[in-house]
């Protein structure tokens, strides 16, 4: 039986894609939620997704966009993502779909049912993509077949795309461009970093309005955020390259759904590096109209993760320092209601992932002791902070126990028994 | 059945010591690199989704063409699914018989943890490990091929005319 069994563990080795070592791994750990998706032929599960996004629907419903072997799938769940429906497949046609970390499918949803899903799928050369879109009008059942957003078509990067709805049902769409770069290199020129391009549809997502380029000289890698605020336009914040090399956040608001203001710089850490955080800030816009803002950074004199509060005439608060920076506190969260805020961030002790919320009630001016949320030892996605509009989640995706959605108190942050 | 067990074995060892590929980095990997590696060397971390890790590639690959015996480490963060596009670029840099890694699947927080608790996954990150086995110097970003040669200068016992090699 042991020789038969040597035999099978090593069939199944030789049938993992991990050809070409030097000597091999354990390819996932059994019993975690991922050994559910070993079958190719089965109907995927959110378990198999390495970066799920969701959104609660004003009626309750949560609804989720995520990817599994080329294909982009939507499904929902009506028990709180104990039990999801039958996936339904945007993408006929299988295509790489970027889902990891600082990228992933993306899904809003507008206050008439309609469902917007967003994702990079990327091209043949390294750091090139393209942004794609698709849509449902009939609540989930069928979705658009999927276009590419970005109406420039070099083989080079669109990546990184934000996605909103706004309550009039404009669509918008961000995302970190190299278009430009590619044309100066094109011409001899050196270009550093991205630029940060836009464009947003009036009629459903049918049609996108040409792209339109806000800013140059962003940071690459790092997630861009877009919220929509009390005027109903788009807000979006990013990692942007001030000077030579110093990676700091900026953020634009709108005049109209055309006319971008000029971006202000937010943070000052004065982080200067070469190279990819790979950490892309949040933003959540209150009721009240104030930005929540929270990011990291890692310069020698101003580090971890931090939050702060924007309001009117683009007045800061001083950034709080929050997390345990020792204990790698990173991939923050941020979440607003009138004055309440809410955080969430990760950590990991060289045994267990954990991730940690904390809550302020006066607006961010003081936010009470952290606490523990939940905690993994096998790996997981960054955590990311949801509402029904009645209660509080923290989404967490682990390796071991799969998709999760952990109710918080809504006035203090601690996990709700 | 032994027959089978022993050809199974067979064609598993050949399968992973056709070429020299990267390892597979694990959760001891680096105690080990510590512990055997023949001091100083230069570990970089690197991966496919890090523009400046390929400029950082590129010019590694010209200082090793300038001085074979610089003992240097590669470590790709990528998930080991991506062996192909690594050993692409590896192969492009020449930089494909030099000691490369890629992170295994346990969780890439806890592979991060045993090289360094405070390294949050910024890359390029490279770690100057000195003639003293308990000193070492960590760098973000991409490096300065003169802080490399000036790092060799204090470390090894370089004789003229290997220095002139810059």
């Amino acid at each position: 039986m042991k020789t038969l069994n040597l035999i099978v563990n090593f069939l199944l080795f030789i049938t993992l894609p991990v050809a070409g070592f030097a000597s091999h791994g354990d390819a996932s750990a059994k019993g975690d939620a991922l050994s559910k998706c070993t079958n190719i032929n089965q109907i995927p599960s959110i378990d198999c997704a390495s970066a799920p996004s969701s959104v609660f629907s004003t009626k309750g419903r949560l609804w989720t966009a995520w990817s599994y072997a080329g294909h982009v799938y939507v499904n929902y769940s009506d028990d709180k993502g104990k039990t999801f429906s039958k996936p339904v497949t945007l993408n006929l046609i299988p295509e790489k779909i970027s889902a990891r970390g600082e990228n992933r499918p993306k899904i809003v949803l507008n206050n008439n049912g309609s469902i917007y899903v967003s994702w990079t799928t990327p091209l043949k050369k390294r750091f090139t993509g393209n942004v794609r879109f698709s849509y449902s009008n009939d609540l989930g059942r069928s979705f658009s077949t999927p276009v590419t957003v970005n109406d420039n078509l070099d083989i080079t990067g669109h990546r990184f795309e934000a996605l909103s709805v706004a309550k009039n049902g404009n669509i918008y769409l961000a995302w970190l461009d190299k278009r430009d770069r590619f044309k100066a290199k094109k011409e001899g020129k050196d270009y550093h970093g991205a630029a940060l391009y836009y464009t947003w549809s009036d009629d459903g997502g049918k049609s996108f309005h040409a792209n339109k380029k806000i800013i140059d000289h962003s940071c690459e890698c790092c997630r861009v955020i877009i919220d929509i605020d009390n005027n109903d336009l788009p807000v979006i914040l990013w990692r942007n390259i001030y000077g030579k090399n110093t990676r700091d956040h900026a953020l634009v608001s709108f005049d109209s759904a055309s006319k971008p203001r000029k971006p202000v710089r937010v943070s000052y850490d004065n982080w200067q590096v070469d190279a990819c955080p790979h950490h892309g800030p949040d933003l959540s816009i209150s009721k009240t109209g104030d930005y929540h803002m929270a990011w990291f950074n890692n310069a020698d004199k101003s580090h971890g993760l931090f939050y702060m509060r924007m309001g009117k005439n683009n007045k800061r608060t001083t950034p709080f320092n929050f997390g345990n920076y020792k204990a790698t506190a990173s991939h923050p969260g941020v979440l607003s209601n009138n004055n309440q805020v809410w955080l969430t961030w990760k950590e990991y002790d060289g045994k267990e992932e954990t991730v940690w919320s904390q809550y302020s009630a006066n607006n961010g001016e003081t936010f009470d002791k952290a606490k523990t949320v939940a905690k993994t030892t096998k790996g997981s996605d960054y955590p990311f902070l949801i509402t029904d509009n009645k209660n509080i989640y923290i989404q967490w995706k682990t390796t071991q126990e799969g998709f999760r959605l952990i109710e918080i108190d809504k006035y203090s942050s601690q996990v709700m028994q | 059945m032994k027959i089978l067990v022993l050809l199974a074995s067979l064609l598993f060892c050949y399968t992973v010591n056709a070429s020299n590929k990267p390892s597979l980095f694990k959760t001891d990997s680096y105690k080990q690199l510590i512990e055997e590696k023949k001091q100083p060397f230069l570990m970089v971390m690197w991966s496919l989704d890090c523009p400046p890790c390929i400029k950082e590639l590129n010019s590694l690959g010209m200082l090793y063409k300038q001085y074979p015996d610089l003992n240097m480490v590669l470590v790709s963060t990528d998930s080991p699914e991506r062996i192909d596009e690594i050993n692409n670029l590896l192969n492009r840099f020449d930089l494909q018989n030099i000691d490369n890694w890629v992170f295994s699947t346990d969780s890439i927080q806890k592979l991060r943890y045993t090289i360094d608790p405070q390294w949050y996954g910024e890359l390029p990150r490279s770690y100057f490990h000195d003639k003293q086995p308990t000193e070492r110097s960590a760098v973000t970003g991409i490096l300065d091929t003169q802080h490399i040669v000036s790092w060799l200068k204090k470390n090894t016992e370089v004789t003229p005319d290997r220095l002139t090699k810059y």
